[in-house]
C-alpha cells in the first residue's frame, strides 16, 4: 500500500504538473501563432485585393489603417495576455494541486467504499423496494375491501365477538398503515405449518386479514387486558400475550427460585463397601454413627459426574435446598462434604424426618413444608409452589408435587453419565419463568393444557 | 430454622395417616383451586400461561445457544492459531535445512515450549471440555435434558438471503457501536451531536432479527395434538410480531430527533 502510494505520488508530482504546464504553454503559443497567422493571411488577402482592385493612395491608407489596426490588435492581447495567462496558470495549478491532493483519498477510499456500500446494500435495497411495492399493492386492495374483510376475518374465526372489540376495530386503519410501512413482512417469521387455526381468515383474503391481525396486535399492545378473539381455540381458550417477555417483577427481584435436590442416587451414590465401584480410591469416606444404636458404619461416597459443575452453576440461579429421604446423621456429613466443593452452600436441609411416610409406598417429600417454613404459616402455602423445582430420581418422592418435579435417572456407578450436565441448560432457561409448573407439567403431555 | 421444621414435622406426623390417604386427592384439589384462582383473577387460559413460559424458556435457550456458539468459535480460533504458530516454530527448528542459531533459536524454542505448556494446561484444567466439547454437544445434551417435558430444541435453517441480511446488519451494527464509542470517548462528542445521532439511528435500523430465527422449541408430536403444536407456533410468531412492532415504535420515537 505504502509502496503504491509512494509510487503514484512520485509519478504525479514528477510528470503531471510539468506535462500539463507544457501543454498549457504550447496551447497559448498555438493560439498566439494561430492569431498571428490569421492576421497575416488577412493582411495578405487585403493586400491582394488592393493590388487588384483599389487605387494606391486608398490602398496605402487602408494598408496603413489595417497595419495600425493590426498593431493595435496585436499589441492589446500581448499586454493583457501575460496577466490572464498567469491567472489561468495559477488557477490551473491550484486545481491540479487539489486534484493531486484528493486523488488518492478519492480513488483509494471514497470510491471503493461507495462501491462496496452499494454492493453490500444492494440486496437490502431490493428487498426494501419489493416490500414497499407489495405494501402499496396490499394497501390499495385492502382499502377497497376494508369493511368486508374486517367483518369476515373477525366472525370467521370464532364466535366471541364483543362490542369492545368492535370498537377496537374501528380504530384500526391508521395504525395498520403505520405498521405496514415499517416493513412488517421482514420481521414476522412466517411459518408454513400454521394456517388451519386461522383458516377462515386466511383462506379467502390472506393479505388483508393479516394486516387486520397486526392492527389488532397493535391495539392490544397498548391495552393488555383487552381480550383478543382472533387467536385461540375453544379448547385452549384465548391467547393472551404478555407485554414484556419476562416480567420486570421477576427480572429485578433478588429472590431466586428454589431448587430442591435429592441426595442419594441423584447427586451422589454411597455404599457401605467400596466394592461396587471400580475406582474406589476416588471415593470419599464418611463415618456415620447412629445415635440410637451407637453402631458406626463406614460409607464410600461417590459424586455423580459433573456434580460440582452442576452445583456451582445451579447455585447462581437458584436457592439450593437438599431434601433427602435418608437419616440426618448420615446426610449431614455428606452435605458438608458437598458444600466444600463449590462456592455457595445449601440454604436449607431436609431429612427423613421431614418426609411423609405412606404405608406401602415409601417416604414422600411434601414440598409445602418448604413454603410453610419460609412463610411462617402466613398465607396458604400451596398457592405459591410456583417457584419450587424438585429434582429426584424416584417418582415416589415427589408423588405429592408431580408438577414441580424434574425426573433424573438414578445413578450408581456409570462414569459416563451426563444427566446433571444435560439439565443445566434447562435449569438456566427456567430461572425466569413465571410459573415453573407450567413447563414442568408438560411431562404429562396434553393433560397440561386441560388443567382446569 | 430447626425448631420451625421440627414443628412442621410434628404436624405432619400428627396427621400422617390422614395425608397418606388423602394425598392424591389433596394434590388434585390444590391444583384446580390454584388454577381457578388465576383464571378468576386475570382471566388467563392455561394454554397462554404455558406458551408464555415456553417463550421465556425458548428465549433463554436461544441466548444460551448463541453464547455457546460464540464460546466454541472463540476458543477454536485460539487453539487453531496456537497450533499454527506451534507448527511453524517446530518446522523452523527441526525441519529446515539451514541451521538457525543464536537468539533467534532461543526465541523459537521458548515459543514452542510456551505453546505446548499452554495447550497441556488448557486440556488439564478442563477448559477444553468447557469451551469446545460441551458447546459442541449443546443441542444433544439440552434435548436429552428436556425430553421428559415433550419439547425439543431445533435449529432453524435460514436461507442465504436472510444470512446475508443478518451479516450486513451485524457489520453495520458493530461499526456503528464502535463509532459511537470512539466519538464519545476520544472526540468528546455529546449525545445530541448530529454524528452520534446518525450512528445511533444506524444501530436502530440494523437491529438483529427477533423471534425464532436461529433456534426454536418444538412440541413433541407424540405427546401433543396438531392443534396445540400449531397454537404454539402461532403464539410465538404473534408474540414476536408484536414485540417487533413495539420495537419499531420505539425506533420511530427515536428517529425524528436524529433526522
Amino acid at each position: 500500500m505504502n509502496a503504491l502510494k509512494y509510487f503514484s505520488n512520485h509519478l504525479i508530482t514528477a510528470n503531471k504538473p510539468k506535462k500539463t504546464i507544457n501543454v498549457e504553454v504550447t496551447k497559448v503559443q498555438d493560439s498566439l501563432s494561430a492569431s498571428n497567422g490569421t492576421f497575416d493571411t488577412r493582411a495578405s488577402n487585403i493586400e491582394n485585393d488592393h493590388t487588384v482592385k483599389a487605387k494606391h493612395l486608398r490602398s496605402s491608407s487602408t494598408e496603413g489603417s489595417n497595419e495600425s489596426k493590426q498593431d493595435e490588435k496585436y499589441n492589446g492581447p500581448v499586454s493583457t495576455k501575460p496577466k490572464a495567462l498567469s491567472r489561468i496558470l495559477k488557477e490551473k495549478i491550484v486545481s491540479i494541486l487539489w486534484a493531486i491532493l484528493l486523488f488518492l483519498p478519492y480513488y483509494l477510499i471514497i470510491k471503493p467504499l461507495m462501491s462496496l456500500w452499494f454492493v453490500f446494500t444492494f440486496p437490502l435495497n431490493v428487498i426494501e423496494r419489493r416490500v414497499k411495492h407489495t405494501d402499496k399493492r396490499n394497501k390499495e386492495s385492502g382499502d377497497s375491501g376494508h369493511e368486508s374483510s374486517t367483518d369476515s376475518s373477525h366472525s370467521g374465526d370464532f364466535n366471541e365477538k364483543q362490542d369492545a372489540e368492535n370498537r377496537n376495530l374501528n380504530t384500526i386503519p391508521e395504525i395498520v398503515e403505520d405498521d405496514l410501512n415499517a416493513g412488517d413482512e421482514i420481521i414476522l417469521q412466517r411459518d408454513n405449518v400454521k394456517g388451519s387455526l386461522l383458516k377462515a381468515a386466511d383462506d379467502a383474503q390472506s393479505a388483508k386479514s393479516k394486516s387486520r391481525r397486526y392492527s389488532k396486535s397493535e391495539t392490544s399492545l397498548t391495552n393488555h387486558s383487552t381480550a383478543n378473539a382472533v387467536f385461540g381455540t375453544k379448547r385452549m381458550g384465548r391467547f393472551l400475550f404478555p407485554k414484556k417477555l419476562i416480567p420486570k417483577s421477576i427480572l429485578n427481584t433478588q429472590k431466586k427460585k428454589k431448587l430442591v435436590i435429592d441426595l442419594d442416587e441423584t447427586l451422589i451414590h454411597s455404599a457401605s463397601r467400596g466394592t461396587t465401584h471400580s475406582n474406589s480410591s476416588q471415593a470419599h469416606l464418611v463415618e456415620v454413627k447412629f445415635g440410637i444404636s451407637g453402631i458406626s458404619t463406614l460409607y464410600f461416597i461417590h459424586k455423580r459426574p459433573y456434580c460440582d459443575l452442576f452445583l456451582t452453576k445451579a447455585s447462581k440461579w437458584y436457592d439450593l435446598i437438599i431434601f433427602t429421604a435418608s437419616m440426618k446423621e448420615y446426610a449431614d456429613p455428606v452435605i458438608d462434604w458437598l458444600e466444600g466443593s463449590f462456592a455457595a452452600s445449601f440454604s436449607k436441609r431436609y431429612y427423613r424426618s421431614d418426609c411423609v411416610l405412606r404405608d406401602g409406598v415409601g417416604y414422600i417429600k411434601d414440598l409445602s413444608i418448604i413454603k410453610s417454613s419460609e412463610e411462617n404459616g402466613k398465607g396458604s402455602p400451596l398457592s405459591s409452589l410456583d417457584d419450587v423445582i424438585i429434582i429426584d430420581n424416584s417418582p415416589v418422592s415427589y408423588a405429592m408435587n408431580v408438577d414441580n418435579a424434574i425426573q433424573v435417572e438414578g445413578w450408581i456407578s456409570d462414569p459416563t453419565d451426563t444427566d446433571l450436565l444435560n439439565l443445566l441448560p434447562f435449569l438456566e432457561a427456567m430461572r425466569y419463568s413465571t410459573d415453573v409448573r407450567n413447563i414442568l407439567a408438560l411431562k404429562h403431555g396434553e393433560k397440561a393444557f386441560n388443567m382446569n | 430454622m430447626e425448631p420451625e421444621s421440627i414443628g412442621v414435622v410434628g404436624n405432619f406426623i400428627q396427621d400422617d395417616n390422614d395425608s397418606a390417604i388423602s394425598g392424591p386427592r389433596k394434590r388434585s384439589g390444590s391444583k384446580t383451586s390454584s388454577a381457578k384462582n388465576t383464571r378468576n383473577s386475570s382471566n388467563i387460559s392455561p394454554a397462554s400461561m404455558i406458551f408464555r413460559n415456553l417463550l421465556i424458556m425458548e428465549d433463554d435457550l436461544r441466548r444460551q445457544a448463541h453464547e455457546q456458539k460464540v464460546l466454541k468459535w472463540q476458543f477454536t480460533l485460539f487453539l487453531a492459531s496456537m497450533a499454527g504458530v506451534g507448527a511453524f516454530t517446530f518446522y523452523e527448528l527441526y525441519f529446515t535445512t539451514d541451521y538457525i542459531k543464536g537468539f533467534h533459536r532461543v526465541i523459537l524454542q521458548f515459543t514452542l515450549a510456551f505453546i505446548s505448556i499452554t495447550v497441556v494446561l488448557f486440556h488439564i484444567s478442563g477448559q477444553y471440555k468447557r469451551t469446545i466439547v460441551i458447546p459442541r454437544r449443546f443441542f444433544t445434551s439440552t434435548n436429552k435434558g428436556i425430553r421428559q417435558f415433550n419439547v425439543k430444541l431445533v435449529k432453524v435453517q435460514s436461507t442465504w438471503d436472510e444470512k446475508y441480511t443478518d451479516s450486513v446488519r451485524f457489520v453495520s451494527r458493530t461499526i456503528a457501536y464502535g463509532n459511537i464509542y470512539c466519538l464519545k470517548r476520544f472526540v468528546w462528542l455529546k449525545d445530541d451531536n448530529t454524528i452520534v445521532k446518525f450512528w445511533k439511528s444506524v444501530t436502530i435500523q440494523s437491529q438483529p432479527r427477533i423471534g425464532a430465527v436461529d433456534v426454536k422449541l418444538v412440541l413433541n408430536p407424540r405427546a401433543f395434538s396438531a392443534e396445540i403444536r400449531e397454537g404454539w407456533e402461532i403464539y410465538r410468531d404473534e408474540f414476536w410480531a408484536r414485540e417487533g412492532a413495539r420495537r419499531r415504535k420505539q425506533a420511530d420515537e427515536l428517529r425524528p430527533k436524529s433526522e
